[in-house]
């Protein structure tokens, strides 16, 4: 094989390395400095959570103090780990292609943890969290042949479909939906492919994310990571609904520009 | 009512995130399959959601959760939440269509009503059907009103809200939309607390409307 420069060599080398480790859960990637924070957040959430007792989705019920603290520490991967992530998509693509069971216990031994952490960050105790997080990778395995690389990051891929998973749960609560079989029909709505020309690719998001304001950023952080929406963020942090809706404005508006421009 | 025709970013950011109420999911997802601006919105903002995901400190599972995983690995999927069409609608959430012909009930002289999912709290979220030309009872509302036009279109003080437009509107708002006369109108609502009318007709309909 050649390569035409040295960094295609490297981007190489790391997307090769992070394959193999990827086995083993979160080899690579972090600095040091991120090792350290991870382990002291592990700490906090083992004294938020404690050993569940009771089996609900509703949260235990957690300070302004955390939620700011949470946002605040949550390690940033380097650049070079994010361009090793493409190596997911590719776990993808052979599972849609080929089957390749090596490759899906590669993406549940990297993703499994974590989506089980994004959905008890959410509100969920520690089971009812894995069974979701089981769940996850299982519609992972199912529907990798709708998965297009060129469109979404594998994480971003993934993201949304625990997100949706955990919206069917609420929906099931609500009501119980008799199984049918329809004529039309298609996930939730994805956005046309010339405006997305950039969404696939988790450095340029990275590096979008990076321009935020401190501000800007814990907004958009607890709007993902506390299970309540802008409105309920705004009291817990003791702003004004108003400066929370233009922060989320502002952050949004930077990512649509830098997207685009990088476009 | 807000003049965009679009959810605010706080909205988009809130259903990127999970974090609205089923109800809302079903408005917002109505609008966002007849919106490609709004949908690349909320793609950018699902970008960012994997990447916090991937940064997220992993969790410890069982020590078979692999070999449970790949012991279900052929089990068919359950059905999900999904878009459905119908030939003069923009296309909704298939809940959405079941209840339409399922729970339809007339509850006044050109309107129906169908009942979608209820809670949590007060938020109800119903189909509306609105003959042409008719107009909604003078009202206001107890809590904020989520809007999205699958059909027709309405006229609400200055604005024209059409086929796939999004409104907003809370409880200080005091309004009485009117249907344009080209045709019927029918809106998927998601709405938290009942309607107050505000004139005598509203006021002898409510009952039977129930919303």
């Amino acid at each position: 094989m050649t390569f035409r420069c040295f960094e295609t060599w490297i981007s190489h080398l790391t997307r090769r390395s992070v394959y193999v480790d990827a086995t083993l859960p979160d080899q690579s990637g972090y600095d040091p400095v991120g090792r350290v924070i991870r382990r002291d957040l592990g700490d906090v959430e083992k004294v938020m959570y404690g050993a569940p007792q009771i089996k609900s989705l509703r949260p235990p019920p957690r300070s302004a103090a955390f939620l700011r603290r949470d946002a605040r520490v949550m390690p940033r991967r380097t650049e070079a780990a994010a361009r090793g992530a493409a190596v997911y998509s590719d776990m993808i693509v052979a599972i849609a292609q080929r089957g390749d069971r090596d490759a899906f216990a590669s993406l549940f031994s990297h993703f499994a943890p974590r989506v089980k952490s994004y959905l008890m960050r959410m509100g969920a105790v520690s089971e009812a969290a894995e069974e979701l997080a089981q769940e996850t990778l299982l519609t992972v395995w199912r529907k990798a042949s709708v998965f297009d690389p060129s469109r979404a990051a594998a994480s971003t891929w993934i993201f949304t479909i625990a997100r949706n998973l955990r919206i069917d749960l609420a929906r099931k609560d609500n009501r119980p939906i008799p199984a049918e079989d329809p004529s039309v029909e298609r996930p939730l709505p994805a956005a046309p492919e010339a405006l997305l020309a950039v969404a696939q690719d988790e450095v340029l998001i990275r590096r979008a994310i990076a321009t935020l304001s401190d501000d800007q950023a814990q907004v958009i952080r607890l709007a993902f990571f506390s299970d309540k929406p802008h409105a309920e963020i705004a009291e817990d942090l003791g702003l004004p609904l108003g400066t929370v809706k233009s922060r989320l404005r502002l952050a949004m508006a930077r990512l649509r520009v830098r997207l685009e421009s990088l476009q | 009512m807000t003049s965009s025709h679009h959810p605010s970013t706080a909205v988009l950011v809130d259903y990127a995130a999970g974090t609205l109420a089923i109800g809302q999911v079903f408005v917002v997802a109505a609008h966002l399959g007849a919106c490609p601006s709004c949908r690349a919105d909320v793609e950018r903002i699902e970008a960012v959601g994997g990447v916090f995901l991937n940064d997220l400190p992993p969790e410890k599972l069982a020590p078979d959760a692999l070999s449970r995983a790949l012991a279900q690995i052929e089990r068919p999927a359950p059905a999900s939440t999904v878009m459905q069409a119908r030939a003069d609608w923009i296309t909704v959430p298939r809940d959405v269509l079941e209840a339409a012909r399922r729970r339809r009930r007339w509850a006044a002289p050109g309107v129906w009503v169908a009942p979608v999912t209820k809670g949590p709290g007060d938020l109800r979220t119903y189909l509306l059907r609105v003959a042409p030309g008719m107009s909604v009872p003078r009202h206001t509302h107890r809590g904020s009103e989520m809007v999205c036009v699958l059909k027709g279109a309405f006229v609400d003080g200055a604005h024209t809200y059409a086929r796939g437009d999004f409104a907003y509107s809370d409880g200080d708002v005091e309004h009485c939309p009117v249907v344009t006369r080209d045709g019927e109108c029918v809106c998927l609502v998601a709405a938290q607390g009942a309607l107050i009318p505000r004139d005598w007709v509203g006021r002898v309909f409510q009952p039977f409307v129930g919303i």
